[in-house]
């Protein structure tokens, strides 16, 4: 129950900081990853949601050094799938406007065709599984 | 509309990318979770094995310390009682060495949480979206202009919106991540796999996203 509701209070406070970065808005994804090409240039209205992933990245970079710096936490080496499958998400979420919890939240947020983002991702995710064990592939998900 | 600005979003992912993994310790991840439920009976399967193996291992447990009990009665923990008194210490012997200094002991990663643990971090993303949009006042205000700009609208943005998300689910399950277990846990780690595919997701989405402004 402890687990549940820690879970609870983390997702929802991601949610809320998915949807007011902008990160769940198909036009604020389209204008970050054009990074201003053809829109104005590299202006800092254009690059705010490339910034706020870099920010938080570095951010990261120091929250983990300082408070979780001799934690085991599994590790994650480059494998075979992991430059085609990034290919292939990069092109996904340009084109859905939506990482895997961004399609959640705007589901939250009312934006009903984010159901058929999320079905899809649903059937990718599907379609990778059977395919890994028709073809034998090793296990890449060592995600949560 | 109006977004928070760049300098509250970055520590405000970063405080909730380390602090899920202090909380939980899990890393920060929601690909990973959506594909559990993408092949839900073998997932629900996986937790009942899990809670069997821990059920297993406490009555194990409970039955080897009553054995030890039957066979040589019930012990005090070593050293609170029947042990002779110590020899009153010699001042001629050496002080003891002192201990080595510890090596700092960090957490350890938790096991899978079950099913319903990641239903409730899905539904609670949701609800967040929910929360906001309704502080915005932008509740069910659909995909946007921009969306329908580029993408038209019905059956042909519903499918854009469907390949897409295909291209995510198959993505993520075959790099191992998303935009939060790869950028942000795995990179905050400075995770090679991670670093690599973090670079490369977000330069196929540069280049998806001039094509789809091009093509539109």
């Amino acid at each position: 129950m402890r687990t549940h509701l820690s879970v609870a209070v983390l997702g929802v406070t991601l949610g809320v900081v998915i949807s007011a970065s902008g990160l769940s808005d198909w036009g604020e994804v389209h204008r970050m990853f054009s990074l201003g090409i053809g829109q104005g240039g590299f202006t800092l209205d254009n690059l705010r949601l490339a910034l706020a992933f870099g920010g938080a990245v570095v951010l990261s970079v120091v929250g983990f050094r300082a408070f979780a710096r001799y934690d085991e936490i599994p590790a994650k080496p480059v494998r075979a799938g992991t430059v085609p499958g990034a290919i292939l998400f990069g092109a996904g979420w340009a084109l859905a406007g939506a990482c895997p919890g961004a399609a959640l939240v705007q589901i939250g947020e009312g934006k009903t065709a984010a159901f058929v983002s999320l079905a899809g991702m649903l059937a990718g995710a599907w379609l990778h599984d059977a395919l890994r064990k028709r073809l034998g592939w090793a296990r890449h998900s060592c995600i949560d | 509309m109006t977004y928070w600005p760049f300098w509250i979003v970055a520590p405000a992912l970063a405080v909730l990318t380390v602090g899920y993994w202090i909380a939980l310790r899990r890393p920060l991840g929601v690909a990973g979770v959506l594909a559990r439920f993408s092949r839900i009976a073998e997932e629900a399967e996986f937790d009942r094995g899990a809670a069997v193996l821990q059920a297993e291992q406490a009555a194990l447990e409970a039955a080897m310390a009553q054995l030890t009990a039957e066979a040589f009665g019930e012990l005090a923990p070593a050293g609170t009682e029947g042990a002779a008194p110590l020899a009153p210490a010699s001042t001629e012997w050496p002080a003891p060495p002192p201990e080595p200094a510890k090596a700092p002991q960090g957490r350890v990663c938790a096991p899978t949480p079950t099913l319903t643990v990641h239903a409730t971090f899905l539904v609670s993303l949701a609800l967040g979206g929910f929360v906001a949009a309704l502080v915005r006042g932008t509740f069910g205000e659909g995909m946007g202009k921009s969306f329908a700009a580029h993408l038209g609208a019905g059956p042909r943005s519903l499918l854009a919106l469907a390949a897409g998300g295909v291209l995510v689910g198959f993505g993520t399950s075959l790099c191992g991540g998303c935009s939060a277990g790869h950028g942000l846990t795995g990179c905050g780690r400075l995770m090679p796999g991670s670093l690599l595919a973090t670079v490369v997701f977000f330069a196929s989405a540069v280049a998806a996203s001039l094509l789809i402004g091009r093509l539109a």
